[in-house]
């Protein structure tokens, strides 16, 4: 010490210890990836967790070691930092994996199951009136009965193609639900850096988004063909509640795919 | 006569030693220092590369062969969700309910009515299928956006975990490096200025 060039503290770096930390984390961290992936069962599974248990025993057991570096604890810590971070994000989109193409496609099936059984049910009531009415006035038979009912088919057919195109905008806003969503799983991911945590938050959102959102029931379709009709269907007709202004055959939604669970 | 000569050349001697020490603890303290920093760019630098890996899938997404790939596909989607919901000219035929004797001429008529409604409804989904396409396309490109998104703001958070510590690193680092300098030095300069010699660094 007189003649200079006194000794210092514990360094882990050159003692090669922070590196043999480093790859028994990283060794720990795949572990952890192939558990939660969910591709090992049985006794893999069960022997991938009892080395896990190591892996952690380890490194409780080398925390004194550690805490002796303060340049390597800043390391370790950050570096555990930015694994519980990537595991967050793995169980995140393993919660979300279950919004794949095929949900939508169902989603935007029973959005038609919903509403395409309310448009048959009017175009049938529709259908019957009309041909009661030209049946009433011998025209059924006719060009102009027959012209008269291919353009009540093709106002069902209308109103139905809209229906479908809705459909599909209503998958598309409910994966841009479901896409926002993930995105602020992640941001809290990255805040809490706290696995555990973040898979519970996950697992409930996803369930919060499999609730089906209310739909309002199909407004009066064919209110506007028949009403203009009237001098067929006769006076009393008129009287009908059928005979109401022409409103949104979707309801109150509106347009545009963003109103449609209203 | 000759002490104030030794006891100069012993200051000198004593001051250059320790500027030596001086210099070679600082030149050690800067390369533990960069040290510290090359090793937190190495890490950011695979952190940017990986970066730059999904920036560049991303990009490819949003190239002309792909979108209008993209917007091929969109069209063909929208107009099979829109055509499930035609009504087949068999049914809507069957649907017109016909006096018994009708003649087949009426059948005939009411029959290709109804293919005639069938086809327009197909073009009016194909129609919608088009027209629809634009902005599913886009909304194809917003949810990649998201995608990215997502991951490199991962990436940015790590290269700023990094960052965050590096001082701190540096400073204990810069510690580590520091030799505490040697007394023969001081002692010689001592012992000049004792023999009369004069100056002597103190440092």
């Amino acid at each position: 010490m007189c003649l200079g060039g006194g000794g210092h503290s514990y360094d882990a770096y050159q003692k090669g210890d922070y590196q043999k930390w480093q790859a028994s984390d990283d060794a720990a961290f795949r572990l952890q990836q192939k558990i939660d992936s969910g591709k090992l069962t049985g006794p893999a599974l069960a022997q991938a967790k009892r080395q896990m248990q190591n892996y952690n025993r380890d490194a409780n057991s080398r925390i004194g070691q550690v805490n002796k570096d303060a340049a390597a604890r800043l390391d370790v810590r950050e570096h555990e930092r930015q694994q519980d971070i990537t595991t967050g994000k793995g169980r995140i989109d393993k919660a979300f994996t279950k919004f794949n193409n095929p949900y939508y496609d169902k989603y935007g099936q029973s959005y038609l199951n919903f509403y395409t059984p309310q448009l048959n049910d009017q175009y049938a009531q529709a259908r019957g009136k009309l041909t009661a009415a030209l049946a009433g006035k011998g025209t059924l038979e006719s060009t102009s009965g027959i012209g008269t009912l291919g353009r009540l088919a093709k106002e069902r057919d209308t109103a139905a193609t809209t229906i479908g195109n809705q459909a599909q905008d209503a998958k598309n806003q409910l994966r841009s639900n479901v896409e926002k969503s993930k995105s602020d799983l992640y941001s809290l991911n990255e805040s809490a850096a706290d696995p555990d945590a973040i898979n519970n938050r996950a697992i409930g959102e996803a369930t919060a988004l499999v609730a089906p959102p209310a739909f309002s029931p199909i407004g009066s379709v064919f209110a506007s063909f028949l009403g203009g009709l009237g001098n067929i269907t006769g006076p009393s007709q008129q009287q009908s509640s059928y005979y109401r202004p022409y409103s949104s055959p979707f309801g109150a939604t509106g347009g545009g795919s963003g109103t449609v669970y209203g | 006569m000759c002490l104030p000569i030794i006891g100069g050349l012993l200051g000198a001697v004593g001051s250059i030693m320790q500027m030596k020490e001086q210099e070679a603890n600082q030149k050690r303290q800067a390369e533990a220092r960069n040290q510290k920093m090359e090793l937190t760019l190495g890490r950011n630098d695979k952190i940017a590369d990986r970066t730059k890996a999904d920036l560049d899938r991303r990009l490819d997404r949003v190239s002309p062969a792909t979108t209008a790939k993209d917007q091929k596909t969109a069209a063909g989607q929208r107009t099979a969700q829109v055509k499930k919901t035609l009504a087949s000219p068999t049914q809507a035929t069957a649907d017109v309910p016909l006096s018994g004797d009708a003649p087949d001429v009426v059948r005939s008529a009411v029959a290709q009515k109804m293919l005639d409604v069938f086809h327009q409804g197909q073009d009016r989904a194909k129609a919608m299928g088009k027209l629809g396409s634009y902005g599913d396309t886009w909304f194809k490109q917003g949810l990649y956006n998201a995608n990215f998104a997502r991951d490199e703001s991962i990436g940015n958070n790590f290269l700023h975990g990094n960052l965050a510590i590096l001082p701190a690193q540096q400073d204990i680092a810069e510690t580590r490096a520091y030799k505490p300098i040697s007394p023969i030095g001081a002692i010689l300069g001592g012992l000049g200025s004792m023999f009369g010699g004069g100056g002597g660094f103190t440092g």
